[in-house]
């Protein structure tokens, strides 16, 4: 015990500061941060990130584009169910105009006027992908040869049926859909649509519901937050 | 022996202690918890958004059914009436006959639709289910989540392990697109 006294009192004093450090870097990496107890029924789960503030900015009619694009915006939200990927993009009216005009030449007021035309109505870009990213969407698993006219039919006509948007006990469904076929060029699906905002206040939140009846998944639901959608940058020019 | 040496040595020996099993803990122990399959399938809200669709068609189908048997019921009614067997026409008998049929037919078409749609919402939910505790158990690092159904799969657990709560909160916000 002594020698053990004596051997512990030398160790300390000749190599206290690395004894301190790997103490500190073992304990550091000890500790579990993600661990489910350290929150109050995983409160850090339901936690939702805070909207930012963007009025104040003011950027250019291709910066904004980028912007849009980014995902800490979160104008894009994804699901994964098992074998198909399901992304709901926003598209604000700005992004809209842009798109429009990209391939022309064109100046501040061109883009002003076009810009009207999209400001009745809140834009979404929904997108249903095969995760292997392999043949084409439609095509996928088919019981029967039927069945994939059944699918073009259904989502160039009746699929609109089966989105809305949510907002308290209200629910509104698509004024503008349209369905993009691309044939065997990509392994997705896209569809564009859009919803009055004169039926709904985009000032509060709401959630834009999908329910899948070709591929069976159920509801699909991306929910967005107070103010997400209007606290947003201005274009000052081009 | 003075009592300075024994105090640092007793210190060390916590912090030495402390030090192993923490280290014990991050990298050996089997991180293990369990949820009440029930509860959580229950607190699950797609399956009470399912069930309120499921009820709303069988609800549409009831109606059919019920406007259906009441016809039948009228002309039943009309022909125990009659005076006279012979009163009621060939065609009429042929008509209520056909009805009955139809009733019948359509009765175990719904029945049959009914279940399979029951089935299928059921899949749906559990392979929803299967997918956000997949999810769940790599986010927070478990190396096993166990089912406890009462069935006898789960013998025994201690409550402090039971994180159905946890994962309740976390599938109905992955369900309902708040991430």
């Amino acid at each position: 015990m002594f020698i053990l006294i004596i051997t512990i009192k030398v160790l300390i004093r000749r190599f206290r500061i690395l004894v301190f450090c790997v103490a500190s870097c073992i304990g550091f990496c000890a500790c579990d941060r993600d661990d489910p107890k350290d929150t109050f029924l995983g409160v850090s789960d339901v936690k939702q990130w805070e909207v930012q503030d963007h009025s104040h900015e003011q950027m250019t009619v291709g910066e904004f584009a980028t912007w849009c694009a980014d995902d800490r915006n979160n104008f894009h939200k994804t699901e994964d169910i098992e074998d198909v990927r399901y992304k709901l993009s926003y598209l604000p009216a700005e992004a809209m105009a842009y798109l429009e005009l990209r391939t022309e030449d064109y100046d501040f007021a061109t883009f002003k006027k076009t810009l009207e035309r999209y400001t009745d109505m809140s834009y979404f870009n929904f997108r249903i992908e095969l995760k292997n990213g392999k043949g084409e969407l439609l095509k996928h698993q088919l019981s029967s040869p039927g069945q994939y006219e059944d699918r073009v039919k259904y989502f160039s006509f009746k699929m609109e049926k089966d989105i809305c948007l949510v907002q308290g006990r209200d629910t509104v469904f698509p004024g503008l859909f349209q369905f993009e076929r691309i044939f065997e060029v990509a392994p997705y699906a896209n569809v564009m649509f859009a919803f009055d905002n004169t039926l709904f206040n985009k000032n509060e939140e709401f959630t834009v519901v999908y329910n899948d009846v070709v591929f069976d998944k159920g509801f699909i639901k991306y929910h967005y937050q107070n103010k997400q959608l209007i606290n947003l940058p201005n274009i000052t020019e081009l | 022996m003075t009592l300075k040496p024994l105090i640092i040595t007793v210190l060390l020996s916590c912090l030495m202690s402390t030090i192993a099993v923490l280290v014990y803990h991050r990298f050996y122990e089997k991180k293990m918890a369990y949820i009440d399959i029930k509860k959580v399938f229950d607190g699950f809200q797609m399956k009470a958004d399912l069930e309120i669709k499921y009820k709303e068609i069988e609800k549409n189908r009831n109606k059919i059914l019920d406007s259906l048997a009441f016809n039948l019921k009228i002309m039943s009614k009309h022909f125990n009436e009659a005076e006279n067997r012979s009163s009621i026409t060939k065609s009429e008998a042929q008509q209520f006959e056909y009805r009955r049929e139809e009733y019948v037919k359509l009765r175990d078409q719904y029945r049959e639709e009914n279940a399979a749609l029951s089935q299928k919402y059921d899949h749906q939910i559990l392979t929803r289910l299967t997918q956000y505790m997949i999810e769940y158990g790599k986010k927070h690092h478990y190396n096993m989540i166990f089912g406890a159904d009462g069935n006898g799969t789960l013998m025994y657990a201690n409550e402090a392990n039971n994180i159905s709560e946890d994962v309740i909160v976390y599938i109905n916000n992955n369900y309902k697109g708040v991430d």
